[in-house]
This record gives C-alpha cells, sequence and structure tokens, in this order.
C-alpha cells in the first residue's frame, strides 16, 4: 500500500478537521470527494508530509514521514498540487517547473528533459517561456499539475485540480490522471463527482472530518438509487451518503 | 571504478552540485535588486563618486569614500530587497507547495538569499571599482587598498542577512520596506552616533567612519586591525542571520508548532548544523566585539588592536613607509614632496616663487622647502592652523600637504599658506606658543607680532597677492600695510635688508614704515 492512515486525526485550536480517518490505498486513481470543510484539504496536507497529525500513524510509500531521512525520500517521490496555488509571478513556466524538480532532488542532469515532458503533458508547450504573470488561472492550474508531475511521482495529491479548467482540458487531464494512475497512486480531492466518475477506480466521502463512504464509483452511484437529490446518477448517491451520514450512520 | 570516481569523488571530496548553482542563478536572473540600480547608480554619481572626484588623487583617501560614502547608500538597498526575496514564500503562499518538496527550506532560502546578495554585493563592488579605476588614472604612488572594500562587503553580507531573515520571519508587503528604513536607522544612526562621540566598540565596529589618520598610507603603514576586526564581527553577523534562517519554523513547516512536529526536511542533522551556524556566528560576532573594545590609538598607524600582533605595542606598529621624494624648484630653494603628491609639485614649486624673491637673501629665509608626515610636525602647526614650519640651521620649510590641500584638491589653497608661513617667520618669528592650562591641556596662544611687524607683513602679503595674516587688522596698521605694499619690489627688499633685524626685535614702529 502506498498510502496507510491508521486513526488519523488533526485538531485545529478546538476544530477537529480530521477525525479518525483510516485508510490504505494502493496504485491507481483515488477520489476524495465532500463538502466544503469535510477535512479534504487537511487530510491531503498530512499525506502530503506538509502537515504533522496530531494523532495516529501515517505510513506513505512504505516510510514513515516522521523519520527525516524517510520523509525526504517520500518527498523525492511525491507530487503535490495545492488547492491554492501559490507561484513567483516572474518566473517562466519551464522555470517554474524546473525550480521545483530542482527542488524535488531530482538528478540535475534529468530535469531539462522532465520539465519538457511535463510541459507538454500539461499542453503548454507554446507558452513554455511564458512569464507566469501573463498566464490565465486555467494555463496556472496547469503549470501547478505540471510541477507535481515532473518528477513522475509515485504518489501524487491534487486538490481541486480541474477548478479553473475548461470542459475541453479537464476531458484531457482526465486522460492524464487514468494514465498516471497506471503506476502511481493518484489521489485527487474534489467536489465536482464527474470528475470522479471518470477518472477514478476508487472515491471516499469525507463528512465533518470523517470518511462517510469508500468503494467505487459504481458502487456510490448505487447508493443513490431512489434518491431524489442530484441530477447526475453519482450526484445523487453523493447526496444519499451524505444525508445517510448526518442522520447519524456512517454508510461505509 | 566509475566515471563519477574518474572525476573526482575522492573520500571525504564532492563536487558543488549544479543544482545550487542552477537555482541560484535563477535566483539572480529574478532578484528585485536589479530594480533599485539605477537609483543606486545615481545615488553614487550624485554623491559617492563626486566626493572621490573632488579628494586629491590619493588612495588611501579616495578609499574612504567606499565606506563612508556609497557602502552607506547601499544599506537600505541591501536591506530591503533582501527582505523582500525573504518574505517572498510567505508573501506569495507557497509554503504549502514548497514544503513538499525534497530539499529543506534553508537549502533553497540560502540560494534565494545568495542571489539577492550577488546583486548587492556587485553593485558595492562596482561602485569600489569606478572609484579605484578613476584614482588609478591619476594617482602618482601607492595602489587600491583593498581592506575597506572587503570589510564593506562583508558588512553589507550581514546586513542582508539579517534582513533576509527578518523578512522569512515576518512576511508581509510592508516588511522589506520597514526593514530598510529600520536598519538604515539603527546601523547608520548608531553608527554615526558612536563614532562622533569617538565611543568604544561600537565606533571601531562601524564602518561607516574609519577615517584613517592624516598621511597615514603615504608615509606610515596603515594597520588592518580595525578592517580585521570588522570583518570578524560582520562575518559572526551574518552566519547568525543565516544559522537563525534555518531555525525558523518557515524553515521547517507551518507555524512553530508544526515546525517543532514536523522538524525540517533535513530533520535533526539540519538543525544541528543550523544551530552549530548560530551560534558560530553569535561567538564571531562577540570575539569581534569583545577585540574592537580593546582598540589603542597610536599616532601614525590608525587603531591597534594589540591580541592582533601578540605582545607588539603600538609604537612598533608605526613603521614608516620608504619612499624617493620628488623636487623640483631652483638650486637655491629646491621644493620636495613625497611621490604621492607629485602632480603637486609644478603648484607648490610655483606657489614659493613670489614669497621667496621678496625674501631672498634675507636672515632666517628657508633654503629649501620639504614636505613631512603631518603627525610629524611640531603640534604648533596643527593649533596655529598654518601648513607648515621653518625650522633648522639652515632654516628648513617643512610642511604637510595633508594640512595644505585640506582634502581640497587646489593649488590656491595651499598658496596663500605657504606665503604666510614663511612670510610670518622672516619677519615676525615663530607662531606662537602653547600654554599648559591645568586640567585642559594646552592652549595656543599665536605670535601675530607687533604693530609695525604686521603692517610690513601684511604690507608685504598684499604686495604678492596674498591673503592678509590672521590677527589684528586695525585702520592705522591697514594703512601703513598698504603703504608698504606700494613700494616697489626692489626699494622693499632694501628696506627689508637694512630694518629686519630692528623690526624683527621689536624696535621700529608703525610711523617708522616707509
Amino acid at each position: 500500500m502506498n498510502i496507510e492512515l491508521t486513526n488519523v486525526t488533526r485538531s485545529f485550536g478546538r476544530n477537529r478537521a480530521v477525525d479518525g480517518v483510516s485508510l490504505e490505498v494502493g496504485p491507481g486513481v483515488f477520489g476524495l470527494l465532500g463538502p466544503n470543510g469535510a477535512g479534504k484539504t487537511s487530510l491531503l496536507r498530512m499525506i502530503g508530509t506538509v502537515l504533522p497529525p496530531s494523532s495516529g500513524e501515517i505510513r506513505l510509500l512504505d516510510r514513515d514521514p516522521k523519520n527525516a531521512a524517510q520523509r525526504r525520500e517520500i518527498r523525492r517521490r511525491l507530487g503535490y498540487l495545492p488547492q491554492n496555488l501559490g507561484y513567483y509571478p516572474a518566473f517562466t513556466v519551464v522555470e517554474f517547473i524546473e525550480y521545483f524538480a530542482l527542488l524535488k532532488d531530482m538528478p540535475p542532469a534529468r530535469v531539462p528533459k522532465a520539465v519538457a515532458t511535463a510541459v507538454e503533458r500539461v499542453d503548454l508547450g507554446a507558452r513554455a517561456r511564458a512569464r507566469l504573470r501573463t498566464l490565465s488561472g486555467g494555463m496556472l492550474r496547469r503549470v501547478g499539475i505540471a510541477q507535481a508531475i515532473v518528477n513522475e511521482p509515485d504518489l501524487l495529491l491534487l486538490d481541486e485540480p480541474t477548478a479553473g479548467l475548461d470542459p475541453e482540458q479537464r476531458v484531457g487531464f482526465r486522460a492524464l490522471l487514468r494514465d498516471l494512475g497506471q503506476t502511481a497512486t493518484v489521489v485527487v480531492s474534489t467536489h465536482l463527482v464527474e470528475d470522479v466518475g471518470a477518472a477514478c477506480s476508487e472515491v471516499a466521502l469525507m463528512d465533518a472530518g470523517r470518511i462517510v463512504f469508500r468503494g467505487t464509483p459504481a458502487e456510490l452511484v448505487a447508493r443513490g438509487e431512489g434518491h431524489a437529490l442530484g441530477d447526475a446518477p453519482m450526484e445523487r448517491g453523493y447526496s444519499a451518503v451524505l444525508q445517510a451520514a448526518r442522520q447519524g450512520g456512517v454508510a461505509a | 571504478m566509475t566515471a563519477a570516481v574518474v572525476e573526482g569523488t575522492r573520500p571525504g571530496w564532492r563536487r558543488p552540485s549544479p543544482l545550487f548553482a542552477r537555482i541560484v542563478r535563477m535566483e539572480i536572473r529574478h532578484s528585485t535588486f536589479v530594480w533599485g540600480l539605477p537609483l543606486l547608480a545615481v545615488l553614487f554619481l550624485f554623491d559617492p563618486f563626486r566626493t572621490a572626484s573632488a579628494y586629491p588623487d590619493l588612495w588611501p583617501l579616495r578609499a574612504t569614500v567606499v565606506l563612508n560614502k556609497f557602502w552607506p547608500d547601499c544599506v537600505p538597498f541591501a536591506a530591503g530587497f533582501s527582505a523582500w526575496a525573504g518574505s517572498r514564500e510567505g508573501r506569495r503562499h507557497v509554503f504549502d507547495l514548497l514544503g513538499t518538496t525534497a530539499r529543506p527550506a534553508w537549502t533553497r532560502q540560502l540560494c534565494s538569499f545568495a542571489g539577492t546578495l550577488a546583486w548587492g554585493n556587485a553593485a558595492f563592488g562596482a561602485g569600489a571599482a569606478v572609484v579605484y579605476v578613476k584614482t588609478a588614472t591619476s594617482a602618482t604612488w601607492g595602489g587600491p587598498p583593498i581592506w575597506p572594500v572587503v570589510a564593506g562587503a562583508v558588512a553589507l553580507t550581514a546586513v542582508s542577512a539579517l534582513a533576509f531573515t527578518l523578512g522569512a520571519l515576518f512576511p508581509g508587503r510592508f516588511t522589506a520596506p520597514i526593514v530598510a528604513v529600520g536598519i538604515m536607522v539603527v546601523v547608520l544612526e548608531a553608527f554615526r552616533e558612536a563614532v562622533s562621540m569617538s565611543g568604544g566598540p561600537v565606533g571601531v565596529l562601524s564602518p561607516d567612519g574609519a577615517v584613517p589618520p592624516m598621511d597615514s598610507g603615504i608615509f606610515y603603514h596603515v594597520l588592518p586591525d580595525v578592517s580585521i576586526v570588522q570583518v570578524i564581527f560582520f562575518a559572526g553577523a551574518a552566519l547568525g542571520a543565516i544559522g537563525l534562517l534555518g531555525l525558523t519554523p518557515r524553515a521547517g513547516g507551518v507555524g512553530w508548532r508544526g515546525a517543532l512536529a514536523a522538524t525540517s526536511a533535513g530533520g535533526a542533522r539540519l538543525r544541528t548544523l543550523a544551530t552549530a551556524v548560530f551560534a558560530g556566528g553569535v561567538a564571531l560576532a562577540v570575539g569581534g566585539f569583545g577585540l574592537a573594545g580593546t582598540a589603542q590609538g597610536t599616532v601614525l598607524a590608525g587603531t591597534q588592536i594589540p591580541l592582533l600582533h601578540g605582545s607588539g605595542s603600538g609604537s612598533s606598529a608605526e613603521r614608516p613607509i620608504p619612499y624617493t621624494p620628488v623636487c623640483g624648484g631652483s638650486a637655491s630653494f629646491p621644493v620636495c614632496l613625497h611621490p604621492a603628491y607629485r602632480s603637486y609639485l609644478g603648484p607648490a614649486v610655483k606657489s614659493f616663487d613670489l614669497v621667496m624673491s621678496e625674501l631672498a637673501g634675507l636672515p632666517g629665509t628657508p633654503v629649501r622647502a620639504t614636505e613631512v608626515a603631518g603627525q610629524a610636525l611640531p603640534a604648533i602647526v596643527l593649533e596655529g592652523s598654518a601648513d607648515g614650519i621653518v625650522a633648522g640651521t639652515p632654516p628648513v620649510y617643512e610642511f604637510s600637504m595633508d594640512d595644505a590641500l585640506a582634502l581640497v584638491p587646489d593649488p590656491a589653497q595651499f598658496q596663500d599658506g605657504f606665503e604666510q608661513d614663511i612670510a610670518h617667520a622672516v619677519i615676525v618669528g615663530p607662531l606662537g606658543r602653547l600654554v599648559p592650562v591645568p586640567g585642559s591641556g594646552d592652549t595656543f596662544e599665536p605670535d601675530t607680532g607687533n604693530p609695525a611687524q604686521q603692517a610690513v607683513l601684511n604690507g608685504l602679503l598684499r604686495a604678492i597677492g596674498s591673503q592678509p595674516y590672521p590677527g589684528n587688522q586695525s585702520a592705522p596698521i591697514a594703512g601703513a600695510a598698504a603703504r608698504f605694499a606700494a613700494l616697489p619690489t626692489a626699494t622693499r627688499h632694501a628696506w627689508l635688508v637694512a630694518n629686519l633685524a630692528a623690526l624683527k626685535a621689536g624696535h621700529l614702529t608703525l610711523s617708522q614704515i616707509p
């Protein structure tokens, strides 16, 4: 398993953002669904080694992130796209991705080719020399994705990756996700259920810091049969699971 | 054996990683310091360069401009842009993104710091180079002093490191201007205050104000002690700030608690290294401060730090620099200067022509003029605001070009002074005397002569177009002086030949002046 979480919690003051989550995820594309404030981003930040858990155990890529040497090895093989992408406006697309490739400890000789490949995979070849300040929001999102995949990570964490992408780009991105999921563990946090249905082999639904559903997209759809709220089958499943969880029972 | 080993992977030796070079190159390319360079260049031309150009072309003198004028100009730029670079990760909200990278935060922050520092020190070095190149085109002796540039660069590095760390600790858009102004006020004003109060270690450590004594570096070696102590102190301060940067929470995670929990990507080993750098830096700075506290002034060689010389004393450090004087003028009145002042030889020789033609052959008239170090002249010369003194047998006019020029490379500055000194010595006598005053040292009592002497002295000076001798200028004296000045040169000279002994002895009155 590339991700092993055992009873992980994370509190901010009195607010418990993640509440006793246990999860094992192997290779493939894993969707993390949930309403705003469900704890998806906090969970992703803990898996990304940015945020230490308040309690519980985390193992990533068979390594313990509490150990400095092992954490560094995890980070070499990690790709992360945060919900709000900060960037340096004066850097060009290539420079920004190269900067992260170097910080990810890639062998310098491999960096130029890896950067070129990442730029092409997100279809930014034509704007490779453009400064980031000149790019649109969707293009910046693609730059963020490129920096996340430049090191060909074994563990890729994407927080709202399709926000700002147009429909055509979104379709292309889903194809990229499926491709990446062939060899790596890809965790996609999103509130757009169609992304999950199209690209994920497995999905978890979070609410109030807990995982209230885990299964395949088809199983989530099945949960929505007969449920009225939602336009699409998966939306109905999403709503049904949340409603059940809030009425007192954890569906998973 | 692998190729890597063949390329030089000897035990304990690693080639510098191109990774750092590439990131630093990127940081240099994108440093915002570039935007400040035009303004810094304008400031440089307006003040340091103009000041240096106006100084006599002496290496030690011109070099003082690098520290006293240009270094203070660079401080707010280095501080502001370093703080701006240090606060970048916070301002741009990239902590999460960068927090997942394998390289420790300290590494990337040092690369960012290096990018800004490179511009700051390059600008400082370029300014010093311009001053030195300008000096090299006209200086006639000596070479560029290196210590002021080294001390200034290290001090600027310390300012940059401190500002960068402050920026990293308190990221925000107002951090940079606050830090720039704050450091400028604290560093410069504190140093200037200490220097003006001639006060203690802070004054010694101030790069802004380390003015060497008169003629030092020309007649006597200047001790590099102050510069060495400044380098020690500021290198320590820079290391301390860099070490602190490695210990900040931003270097390891988000917030203090997060940092302590997660530690930095480099873990305990990196933290130990950062702690060691911090502690080493603080120890070095404290050591430098302590050494500065032991500073002793020497008469000729500047400030001495005894510990840097073992058991050496101040006097042993005052070593004269051998030189061969350059001489000009006539065989009857040669004028000799230090070769550093070679460019002033012609004007100096010319400046004696008129007064010597008036006084030639009179008793007490000097037979030659020789430049000596300002410190080698009797205290009475400095107290009497003279350029030199006529002394010895046969009489010789010994003078200081440093005093005569008074930082202004204009021969008109020294011609009047030379004429007054010599005319006063021949007609009146000594400049005056130092009278001991209990509890407050010596007081100078000038000897301006009696009214007849004053009238003849000022009449002679007026006749050769010089300024009147400072002192009493009453109407009767001025009238007699005007009468004496109006005489034909030969008549005036003949009268002096006949009456100088009586005049000098005080036996003549104003009415006896022709």
